[in-house]
């Protein structure tokens, strides 16, 4: 016999996924590559907002359907910007579970805990993301980041530690906007379009 | 985004006939292989995957799109190891205050020389693959089918949400939003232009679900497809022998 | 056979209070063409979503009654089931399809690919289908790359795919443009006359009317009238009380068969005319036409003139757009204007948009200048400029964020730092009578409701000039008659109102100068008479002159722009 507990957590893994849940899934992605897009525009230092369509996922959703999202942003990402980003897919699966499951346990109802959420992503980008930026690529991203990076090598840090202070000067501001403005854009869903899951996870406790 | 996407460039070379899954099976081991090979096989890696872009009639798109990516890769590590890298303490270079240490650029050269077959070989298999017939073949091959259609789906979203994303800003503007100024003005500006965009994803969303349910996109049971793929002898001639390859760097490492 | 049975439907979606349908009933027979019209928000939609069991198997809800097509209920069959049975078209043309085809064969095959159709038979029939909507030499382009109109065709021959026995179309040409409006109701009659049912919603009267056996009128949820065209547009065969003059958007030509009936020129027993041809025949058996030129009294007003002295609102010197892309879309455009309503017209892609883009200081002329009110905008923002000129777009849905209509009006003048901002959302509130929803979420109104927020939204900065692209586009009869007042509150005040639109009845009714876009390059500027009159013009851009205007010409009268000029010359 199947243990009860595992069939029921299967179930509501099962039905995190409807066909309108399939329909977001690239929803989020493509938010996630045009959310850059727009952040280019806007013109805001080290704030990359490639998370913001995962992190959304996962408050509409939920972490499973925001983790295969994560898979997909760095395939998607991978295909029409630069192949280098399929490296970094594990971090996207761990910010869509991360966000996903504080979600589910109300970290999204209270402005400060969502600062929080900002802080988890934070660190799963540092302890997940400086090992494959020194491992796969030398320990540079492309991006205005190797600045820091060099900055922390001048002081003469070796390669590993220049990374870390990189990711910890960048990460923080990166990830705390992100989920900010996931918040806040997520509060402004009309009633309406909002996908029942979300209901929960946003309403402020009266 | 900068620049021009990369994408699909729709020809009938020897690359793109390649059914999907070997193309798939040589890109991993390219990349694989990129990390563990040796300096001459890694220039022979190089050589081969310049050779099959212009077999394919990419090279000119695959140079264009690879460039952007590699130079910003290329300073950052000359930078962070050829400055910074002493090793044995042989300067190369000294201008100043600024040395560059032999040991530091060999390796950023090296390293460099690795992440141009991971990105040639990146561009090379996206450049080629058809990603519906991508798409097909994994199904085929027994990936869910609906992951086939996200894959899809998100490749075909992005420029729709782009051009959105573009009117939106217009509108926005129109209207006296200033997206330069203070950090905090900036972020409430990005509020401006991501709340419609996601509000409108949304209202697209329950169309395109209602659309999908009726055309029958949860319907179990076996499915057609317009393209039929085969595999030819050449196709498993190449899976057989990209594995091996890899097999005997990997060898060749723990020896 | 597939009849579709109504049966006192009542439906309240969840969360809200209201009924969206009240005990609506109705018998669509196979084979039929039927049309749905009536106000925003009546109900129109609700009762599509009805037929392919959208409502109760997707919006949840309460609901009562019954609807069955053939013989099949669809409170207890699936959608995907009833797919097979009932084809949907929505509103909008991208958001239906799949996104995941790469090409329009691979689109319309989508369903076939999901039913397991051998692959030999898939391609055969996707083609067949895009044959019948009239663009199989579109079959291997990007959907991404079409335009809404051909959008519109993939979508209906990718439900046709299926072949179901009844096509259910709710409002599918309000958001394209003529060419694509004319090529979306052709494909539909083809379609039906083949042996489809058809049901098509559509504030497109002009259109609808003639091509429906039935019109089908809702108001406020119920199912107001249920009769042939012809009936519904009659005051006289409904009784003296009862008009839906307020609900429908009366085509033109009923307008002046009306007309010729009150002044006794046709007999008033004569059923009333569903078309120009008909329009023209009932004249040309019961009117002799006196074909003596109309003078031209119209004058464009003072200062919006090409040779005005004093220093226009807007002066554009020879400007000339190239985009990144290369193509050239403004090609050496020179125009001054003042005040007034001025109607920006032309063919998709003449230039209309980037015309207006210019206006603000969005695009700036890469050659040649613009200037406005003084200043050149190659020298200023477009958050500076966006004091001077509005511009509201056509879709709201790519400005609208805040939480409340109030609040979402009030974001122009909070960017503009105005001390007065709560004034001006007062007036913007009144001018286009939101007051009652003023608390209301934006999103939680219809989109015709949701354009006026936008409208107001940029009237509130109370600019001195004001650029609307698609003003009535959607709109039902109350909506265009609000905007078309606003307008007119607007050039009253002095300021100028600059409309891009392909209503060329709107244009007729409200706008003082007419200029006409082709390629980049202005190809008319001028009264609406002038511009309407002169066929070379419209040809050229694309445009078909207002009904009655058209009704003239097939008289041998030029110039007629209102019915009294249609009738002073019969006798």
């Amino acid at each position: 016999m199947a243990d009860p507990t595992e069939s029921g957590y299967l179930d509501r893994v099962r039905r995190e996924f409807t066909t309108q849940t399939w329909v977001l899934i690239p929803m989020g992605v493509a938010l996630s590559v045009v959310a850059a897009y727009v952040v280019n525009v806007v013109k805001v230092p080290f704030l990359y907002l490639d998370a913001l369509g995962v992190v959304l996922i996962a408050i509409l959703v939920g972490p499973w359907t925001a983790a295969l999202t994560g898979v997909f942003v760095n395939l998607v990402e991978g295909f029409i910007v630069n192949p280098t980003f399929w490296a970094y897919t594990p971090l996207q699966v761990a910010f869509g579970l991360a966000a996903g499951y504080m979600a589910r346990r109300g970290w999204f109802r209270r402005y400060w805990k969502v600062v929080v959420v900002g802080l988890v992503l934070a660190i799963i980008s540092i302890v997940m993301g400086a090992p494959i930026t020194v491992l796969a690529f030398g320990g540079v991203t492309g991006t205005g980041s190797d600045a820091v990076t060099a900055f922390f090598r001048a002081t003469g840090s070796n390669i590993w530690s220049a990374v870390v202070g990189q990711t910890l000067v960048v990460e923080p501001i990166d990830k705390v906007v992100t989920a900010l403005l996931a918040a806040l854009i997520a509060e402004r869903i009309p009633a309406r379009y909002r996908p029942e899951t979300a209901a929960k996870v946003l309403d402020r406790d009266r | 985004m900068n620049g021009e996407p990369v994408a699909y460039h729709p020809d009938d070379s020897v690359v793109h006939r390649l059914h999907p899954v070997t193309k798939v099976v040589l890109l991993v081991c390219c990349i694989l292989g990129a990390y563990l090979a040796p300096v001459p096989v890694l220039l022979a890696l190089l050589a081969a995957l310049a050779g099959a872009a212009s077999l394919a009639g990419v090279g000119r798109a695959v140079g264009r799109a690879a460039v952007p990516i590699l130079v910003p890769l290329g300073v950052g590590l000359l930078v962070i190891h050829g400055l910074f890298t002493k090793g044995a303490g042989v300067a190369l270079l000294a201008v100043g205050p600024v040395t560059l240490w032999r040991e530091g650029v060999l390796y950023a050269v090296s390293f460099f020389g690795v992440l141009t077959a991971f990105v040639l070989a990146g561009l090379l298999f996206v450049t080629t693959t058809h990603p519906k017939k991508l798409m097909v073949s994994l199904t085929e091959k027994g990936v869910p089918r609906k992951l086939g259609y996200v894959f899809v789906a998100s490749l075909q979203l992005v420029p729709d949400l782009q051009r959105r994303a573009g009117r939106i800003l217009d509108a926005q503007r129109s209207r006296g939003l200033d997206t330069s100024g203070s950090p905090r003005n900036r972020i409430l500006a990005l509020v401006a232009l991501l709340t419609p965009l996601l509000i409108g994803a949304l209202i697209s969303t329950r169309t395109r679900s209602l659309a999908l349910e009726a055309r029958g996109f949860s319907i179990e049971g076996p499915r057609s497809s317009l393209y039929s793929l085969v595999e030819s002898p050449l196709d498993h001639a190449l899976r057989v022998a990209a594995v091996l390859g890899v097999v005997a760097l990997v060898a060749w490492r723990l020896v | 056979m597939s009849d579709v049975y109504v049966d006192s439907v009542t439906f309240v979606y969840k969360n809200t209070e209201e009924p969206a349908l009240r005990e609506v009933s109705c018998r669509i027979d196979a084979g039929s063409f039927v049309g749905v019209t009536g106000p925003s928000d009546a109900g129109k939609t609700t009762f599509c979503r009805l037929l392919p069991g959208f409502i109760p198997n997707f919006f949840g809800g309460d609901f009562e009654g019954s609807v069955t097509v053939g013989d099949v209920d669809t409170s207890t069959t699936s959608i995907t089931s009833l797919g097979n049975a009932v084809g949907y078209v929505f509103e909008n043309p991208f958001d239906q399809l799949t996104g995941a085809a790469t090409t329009v064969l691979e689109e319309v095959a989508f369903g076939l690919e999901q039913r397991g159709v051998p692959s030999a038979e898939l391609e055969r029939r996707a083609r067949a289908e895009l044959e019948r909507v009239g663009i199989v030499d579109l079959a291997e382009r990007d959907p991404n790359t079409l335009s809404g109109g051909q959008l519109q065709r993939v979508a209906i021959a990718s439900v046709l795919a299926l072949e179901p026995a009844v096509l259910v179309l709710d409002e599918p040409t309000s958001q394209l443009d003529p060419d694509g409006t004319d090529a979306v109701f052709d494909a539909v009659s083809r379609i039906h006359a083949a042996g489809r049912t058809v049901v098509l919603v559509s504030q497109d009267l002009q259109r609808l009317a003639p091509r429906s056996e039935r019109l089908l009128v809702f108001e406020d949820g119920r199912l107001v009238c249920d009769a042939p065209p012809r009936e519904v547009l009659d005051a006289r065969s409904l009784g003296a009380d009862r008009s839906f003059d307020d609900a429908v958007r009366v085509p033109p030509t009923v307008d002046v068969g009306r007309r010729l009936r009150d002044r006794g020129v046709v007999p008033a027993d004569r059923p009333l005319p569903l078309t120009v041809a008909e329009t023209v025949e009932e004249i040309t058996r019961h009117a002799e036409v006196v074909t003596t030129a109309i003078p031209n009294s119209d004058s464009v007003p003072d200062g919006t003139t090409r040779g005005s002295s004093v220093d226009p609102r807007i002066r554009i010197e020879n400007a000339r757009h190239v985009y990144e892309s290369g193509v050239e879309a403004l090609r050496g455009v020179t125009l001054a204007m003042n005040g007034g309503c001025v109607a920006l017209v032309g063919h998709n892609g003449a230039g209309k948009t980037t015309l207006a883009k210019h206006l603000n200081g969005l695009l700036r002329p890469t050659a040649g200048r613009v200037v406005v009110r003084g200043t050149d905008t190659r020298t200023a923002s477009v958050a500076e400029l966006s004091a001077d000129v509005g511009l509201v777009f056509q879709n709201p849905d790519d400005q609208l964020f805040r939480a409340t209509v109030e609040d979402e009006i009030r974001f122009g003048p909070e960017n503009l730092d105005r001390v007065d901002a709560e004034t001006r959302v007062e007036a913007a509130i009144e001018q286009l009578t939101l007051d009652s929803v003023r608390e209301s979420d934006t999103y939680e109104l219809g989109r015709a409701a949701r354009k006026r927020v936008a409208l107001a939204s940029v009237l509130a900065m109370r600019t001195p000039v004001i650029v609307l692209d698609e003003p009535t586009a959607g709109q039902d009869a109350a909506g265009v008659s609000i905007i078309g007042e606003a307008i007119s509150d607007l050039v009253a005040e002095g300021r100028l109102v600059v409309c891009i639109t392909h209503d060329v009845e709107f244009v007729r009714a409200h706008a003082d100068r007419v200029i006409a876009l082709s390629a980049g390059e202005v190809v008319a500027d001028g009264t609406p008479r002038e511009v309407f009159a002169d066929e070379a013009v419209m040809d050229e851009a694309g445009l078909r002159a207002p009904i009655v205007t058209r009704v003239g010409e097939a008289l041998g009268l030029r110039g007629v722009l209102h019915v009294d000029d249609l009738l002073e010359r019969l006798a």
